[in-house]
């Protein structure tokens, strides 16, 4: 037993690490320009299928994807934000019409994968040398090791972009009172584009992740990844990137220690019911920050 | 709301279109079998899939001649209506194969639900149906009379092929684990089923939720238990994933058995798909020595002749619809005659004088698939073998598989 908790903290650390990255791309996003992205899942399972092209059309090993992807998606963001947002900005409900309109795109964007990828799940046939390594009594893998470095590195580095710079700084102001910044001179529009495309540059970064540590990937796997994202976002406070690497930790590690002690068809259930929890007893997140609006 | 049926998707294989076979085929009225393809949806790649293998027994019979009932040769026609993988619009298609087209028999869509939806009309009407891919064992478990599943083995009987090899290497204790889903519930079921009659210990038989994406503790738990095999049974991608997760774990059994490591997306994940065990009905190796219509390769040439444009190759719901067919053929031939009750009472007495190229042929009077069982494969560093049934067998399992330290 004591075998199977150490695995359950290891790996709920690793696998919560991948779920805050998942989360903290969606909670940006609708911090700053209050954009519900259904189809946040699709842009990260789109990262894994870029790793995927990369090494099998090319020889780029995953590692090396990761930047790759970081610039591709960012590029891509920042292109999709003025053709998808602008008009949406003008709708009467700019919120819903976002919930609604990234919807489509969700369905889209499965359906373009379904017809370059088609149905089969794909992986990358790529290992680290050694396969895993020896942490006290228990083998983790490298891949999910190497995971592990890149998130925290990730997360650190975002971190520091909010604090330290003006233009993270920025986006905090943003995401507080987005008409106080626009008084003060900040060109709005600009600094939403660069939201948008921060959030699909993680996103991407998150799916070559995803392709180290859970190696299978199809076109529809991107609606989990949604969920997922939604549920570490409500955990964490809506619009809160700190809350939301918090949360998806907390989440990670809940679900991989219910599979110790429940059966495995009970941890699902597990990060719901904490979800519930959260919407019922602490609606602003674990964090208790009330987003404000 | 009434359907309307869609002319225009109302496609018709012309019999006389083949100029091989005598005149008094080309005058007696064709053998009309009516059944349905899904255009769109679900369910249409494998019913496409499917057609395909019907098309090649029709083709087959054709350039024969056709079939010979009470002295006269009847070429085969078939008869297709779209059903768009929808359960609730299939019952009224296929009344309208058999009131407004007037066919002689069915042969069923693509799958359980489509299937289960089908069979009452065609019960209702006194049509024989023949089953090629529906394995939900509550369909032969509603009485029905004119049913046959020629070729799809029920699906609380597809897993004990696995477990009947192991019991053959003297496997003593075995780990099942399996995704909450009919298919690879009713399998794993059915194997734990077997494993229990065959005297063997399951040391753990645990479900995991649709969407599980972390495998490392169920395999731990199943290490544990001190299981000499491991039969963890879900779709590809959870199989890939586990498959992974136990190299890099280092989890170590004498055997693991995945329903899908022999299909080619799995191989796809290289050394980590090496020396387990699985099952598949159509492989380069399986060759069954075929006693009713084509056999493997004759089945693929002729393929690759009549569909040289499909994005497909063919795969297993191919074989199991041109089986089907040729099952289909053989219990004409006994019947003399076209009768539901007279072709249920022939396709009974056929059980065990058949093998087609998906195997052995036995029904019980439900209608139910006995034989028919999958090959049970292992991937080998020199390839995929067929290790059981011995009668096919290619090579002698690698028995326990070589731990993940000794391998390269």
């Amino acid at each position: 037993m004591e075998l199977l908790i150490l695995n359950g903290l290891v790996n709920g650390l690793i696998v919560g690490g991948i779920y805050a990255l998942v989360g903290v791309s969606l909670t940006l996003l609708y911090g700053v320009l209050r954009v519900v992205n259904f189809a946040h899942g699709e842009f990260v399972i789109a990262g894994s299928f870029l790793a995927f092209v990369l090494f099998s059309s090319f020889g780029v090993p995953p590692l090396l994807a990761v930047p790759i992807a970081a610039v591709v998606f960012f590029a891509a963001g920042w292109g999709l934000y003025y053709v998808l947002i602008p008009r949406l900005a003008r709708s009467d409900d700019p919120e819903l019409m976002s919930f609604l309109m990234f919807y489509g795109v969700s369905i889209a964007a499965a359906a373009l994968l379904l017809l370059l990828f088609e149905a089969d799940s794909r992986t990358i046939d790529y290992t680290f040398t050694p396969v895993s390594m020896q942490v006290g009594p228990i083998y983790v893998s490298t891949a999910r090791l190497v995971a592990l470095a890149i998130t925290i590195v990730v997360s650190i580095a975002l971190a520091l972009f909010l604090f330290k710079t003006l233009p993270g700084k920025a986006l905090r102001a943003a995401i507080m009172n987005p008409e106080a910044i626009q008084i003060m001179g900040v060109d709005i529009v600009r600094l939403s584009a660069f939201a948008f495309a921060l959030a699909a540059a993680l996103a991407g970064v998150t799916g070559v992740l995803i392709a180290l540590v859970f190696p299978a990937f199809n076109p529809f796997s991107g609606a989990e990844y949604t969920i997922i994202a939604f549920i570490v976002v409500v955990l964490g406070g809506l619009g809160n990137p700190v809350g939301a690497l918090l949360a998806g930790v907390l989440f990670g590690l809940a679900e991989q220690m219910a599979t110790v002690f429940l059966p495995q068809a009970m941890a699902q259930i597990v990060g719901f019911v904490i979800l519930v929890g959260t919407i019922f007893f602490r609606p602003s997140g674990i964090l208790g920050v009330r987003f404000k609006r | 709301m009434t359907f309307k049926l869609p002319r225009r998707t109302l496609i018709v294989t012309a019999a006389g279109a083949l100029a091989a076979g005598g005149a008094r085929a080309q005058d007696a009225k064709p053998i009309r079998i009516g059944m349905t393809v899904s255009s769109t949806g679900t369910f249409a790649l494998a019913a496409q899939s499917g057609l395909r293998g019907a098309e090649i027994w029709v083709d087959d019979v054709n350039s024969r001649g056709g079939l010979s009932i009470g002295g006269a040769k009847r070429k085969v026609e078939l008869v297709k209506l779209d059903d768009r993988s929808d359960k609730t619009v299939i019952p009224k298609v296929y009344e309208t194969l058999i009131k407004d087209e007037k066919v002689d028999l069915c042969f069923g869509p693509f799958g359980s639900t489509l299937t289960a939806a089908a069979v009452n009309a065609t019960e209702t009407n006194n049509k024989f149906m023949v089953i090629w891919s529906a394995s939900a064992d509550s369909i032969y478990q509603q009485g029905y009379k004119y049913v046959v599943s020629a070729t799809q083995q029920a699906g609380t009987l597809l897993g004990k092929p696995g477990v009947k090899f192991f019991n053959t290497l003297g496997v003593k204790k075995i780990a099942f684990a399996y995704l909450d889903e009919p298919f690879p519930a009713a399998l794993t079921n059915g194997a734990v089923e077997e494993a229990k009659k065959l005297g063997m210990d399951v040391t753990m038989n645990e479900k995991f939720a649709k969407g599980t994406k972390d495998f490392n503790i169920l395999i731990q738990k199943a290490r544990a238990t001190g299981a000499d095999v491991f039969m963890p049974t879900a779709y590809e991608g959870d199989q890939m994933t586990i498959a992974r997760q136990l190299r890099e774990m280092n989890v170590d059994f004498k055997g693991i058995y995945f329903v899908y490591a022999s299909q080619p997306q799995f191989l796809a994940i290289g050394k980590d798909a090496l020396y387990h065990f699985s099952q598949t009905l159509l492989n380069e190796r399986i060759n069954w020595k075929v006693t009713g219509g084509l056999n493997r390769a004759q089945m693929m040439e002729r393929y690759a002749k009549l569909f040289p444009n499909a994005q497909y190759p063919a795969d297993f719901q191919t074989a199991l619809a041109y089986g089907a067919g040729a099952v289909l053929e053989q219990i004409i031939q006994q019947a003399q005659s076209l009768d539901a009750a007279k072709l249920k009472e022939a396709a009974l007495k056929l059980n065990n004088k058949i093998v087609t190229v998906t195997g052995p042929y036995e029904i019980d009077e439900t209608g139910k698939q006995y034989k028919n069982e999958f090959a049970v494969m292992q991937n080998t560093p020199t390839g995929v073998e067929v290790v059981y049934p011995a009668e096919i067998a290619t090579a002698k399992a690698i028995y326990p598989v070589p731990p993940y330290k000794d391998r390269k």
